[in-house]
Order: structure tokens, then sequence, then C-alpha cells
């Protein structure tokens, strides 16, 4: 984040037409958000018009574009973003690279922080076991981290080789889930999925990836 | 004397633990460290290289060997990463270049869902790799 500071600091003092009002945005995506939106709002402050020629964003999955491309001076104008964020969580440090003419401006660097809440936490989503190994049971913990219960009503593995057991701990709170291969002599690929009871109808699922190899 | 002495301490703490949490150049512990490619060049032991970029510029220019894991397509790429990383096993993830964010992304999901404790970002991308000595 500093970085994204530092650079739109140096690039505003380089760059004397487009003032950008926000070039760092911190945004907050709630579970179950596909997506988040920055509007940035520039102006053209010097004497000539400004043309934007590129904008390159730093992740296939952001994207952004100004309504238009050239601005007169004194011309104010946006540039929308949009960040698919997909099944990322936690901080999100994107940016984007806005080029402009005439070409010895020093293209402009917009970032968008963005703090994935989650709702649920787990303390692994991969388990392994080296073949040969005891198959001794992995702990996946399982917090809720929304003021909100969820009860954690299931766990089912998608291999009868591989045993999942659901502990409750507190309920709607925290859960212990036991994850256990019956031998590890073979390679192994399986699946352990949680259910939840919320939201009612469609219950939100996690799942737990287990490998013996 | 005594008591002026401990709150002589006590007056002096406060800019030192100020300064401390404070400072801008203060290491952020969540985050993944970093290596030069010149130490990773100099590495005599295995290690896995992921490439935290698009599918399109891993096919392009990946580094020989590394594994494509980019976030947009995670769900997909994990199973491949699996298959070819041991535990115990070094990793290092790169992506373009500068301050991309997209490798310490990955690295920090890498470092907390399959619990991988030996993770860098390669400092400078993977341009750096190919100039490094």
């Amino acid at each position: 984040m500093r970085i994204f500071f530092l650079l739109a600091l140096i690039v505003g003092s380089a760059q004397a037409q487009l003032v950008w009002e926000k070039p760092v945005r911190n945004l907050r995506a709630q579970p179950g958000d596909e997506k988040v939106e920055a509007v940035f709002r520039f102006r053209n402050a010097g004497a000539f018009p400004v043309k934007i020629t590129q904008v390159v964003t730093s992740c296939g999955c952001t994207t952004a574009r100004a309504e238009k491309n050239l601005f007169a001076p004194g011309e104010s104008g946006e540039m929308t973003a949009v960040f698919k964020i997909g099944s990322r969580t936690g901080r999100q440090n994107k940016t984007i690279m806005v080029h402009t003419d005439p070409q010895s401006n020093t293209p402009i660097i917009l970032g968008m922080v963005t703090e994935i809440v989650e709702n649920v936490e787990l303390d692994r989503r991969i388990v392994l076991w080296s073949r040969g190994e005891q198959p001794v049971a992995r702990e996946i913990h399982v917090k809720v981290l929304q003021a909100d219960p969820i009860r954690i009503v299931r766990a089912e593995s998608s291999d009868p080789r591989l045993s999942a057991t659901l502990r409750e701990i507190t309920s709607g709170r925290e859960y212990v889930v036991l994850v256990k291969p019956a031998d590890t002599a073979s390679p192994l690929r399986g699946e352990v999925v949680l259910t939840s009871d919320s939201p009612a109808g469609s219950p939100q699922t996690f799942m737990v990836r287990a490998r013996v190899k | 004397m005594l008591r002026q002495v401990a709150l002589l301490m006590f007056l002096a703490a406060w800019p030192a633990l100020a300064a401390a949490f404070l400072h801008p150049s203060r290491p952020d512990p969540a985050r993944v460290p970093t290596v030069e490619a010149s130490t990773v060049r100099a590495w005599k032991t295995p290690f896995l290289w992921v490439d935290a970029r698009p599918r399109g510029e891993f096919l392009r220019n990946g580094i020989p060997g590394a594994i494509s894991l980019p976030e947009d397509d995670w769900e997909r790429s994990i199973d491949a990463f699996l298959d070819a990383w041991d535990a115990g096993t070094p990793v290092v993830v790169y992506c373009g270049g500068g301050d991309c964010g997209t490798s310490e992304s990955v690295a920090r999901r890498l470092r907390k869902e399959a619990g991988i404790t030996q993770i860098y970002v390669l400092k400078g991308g993977v341009g750096s790799w190919r100039k490094a000595p």
C-alpha cells in the first residue's frame, strides 16, 4: 500500500496535466460480493488537451475504462475500475496504469486496495500426506467471523478412502474437522465439502482438498 | 532518585513505541518474504517456481519448470500445483515485475491454505530472473 502512495506522489508531481482526486482507493467487499467498483475522478489541469492512450491493469481480474479518451484543458473526467473477486480472499492490491499523450507524460498508477471480508475462516484448505507415512488425521479449524452465528452442518468426503469427521466446539462459532485417509499406500485425490446452514435456501459450502502423494 | 529514573524511562518509552509501530518502513509480518534472483540462482536444493501471471503470459515466457497458478483460475490450477509440489520443498512465486502485487497475493494464499512455510516472492519479477548473474 505504501508503494501505491509513493508512486501516486511521484507520478502526481511528474504528471502536470491529469490531476487525480484519489489515486488510491480503499474498498471493502462483503461475503458473496462478486465484484467491487471504484470511480477515479480527474481533471486536466494543463493548458493542452490530454488523450488517454492505454490503460493496463495488473491482473486479468481488473478492468478499467474512461468514459472517453480526449480531455480538453480544465475538463474533468472519470475512470471506472471493476475488480472481479472470484475465489480471492483477504487483502488484494490491484494497480491500473494509465498512459496518456503527450508521451512525455509519466504513466499514472492508480491503486485499488480491497479487503475481502470472510464470514467463515478455515485455517487450512489443503491437507497432504506423503506416501508411506502414518495416516494421522489432519485438523482443520473453522471459525465464524461474523457476529451472527453460522452452523456447519455437514462434512462430506468425495472418496470412500478419506474420512471426514465434524466436531462442534461452540455452536455457530467454532468447529474442527478431522480429515484422515484410510491408508497412505497409494495416491489419493479427494475433497471434503463443509456445508453450512447459511444463507437459508442456498447454504454456503467450503472445500478442503486432500492429497496422498 | 529511582522514581525519577522510572519516570524518565516511562516518558522515553512512548516515543520509542510510537516509532516502532508507526514507522513507515516497519516490516509487515503478514507479508511473504521476498528473495533476490541472484540468491535463488545460488540455491543448491530443489525448489518450485510458481508463475502468478495470467495463463497467456506464462505460456509466452514462463520460467521452464514453473507451475502456472493465476488467481483468476485458482480452482482449476491448484491441482497442478499440488501434483508438482512435495511437502517441504521451497516455493518461489513470481509475476511480471515491479510492484505487480499478484505474486504476493498468490504466495499469501498458498501459505494460508496449504500451510507452506518456505515460500518467497521473487523480487523484481520474471525480468529480474532473466537478468540475474
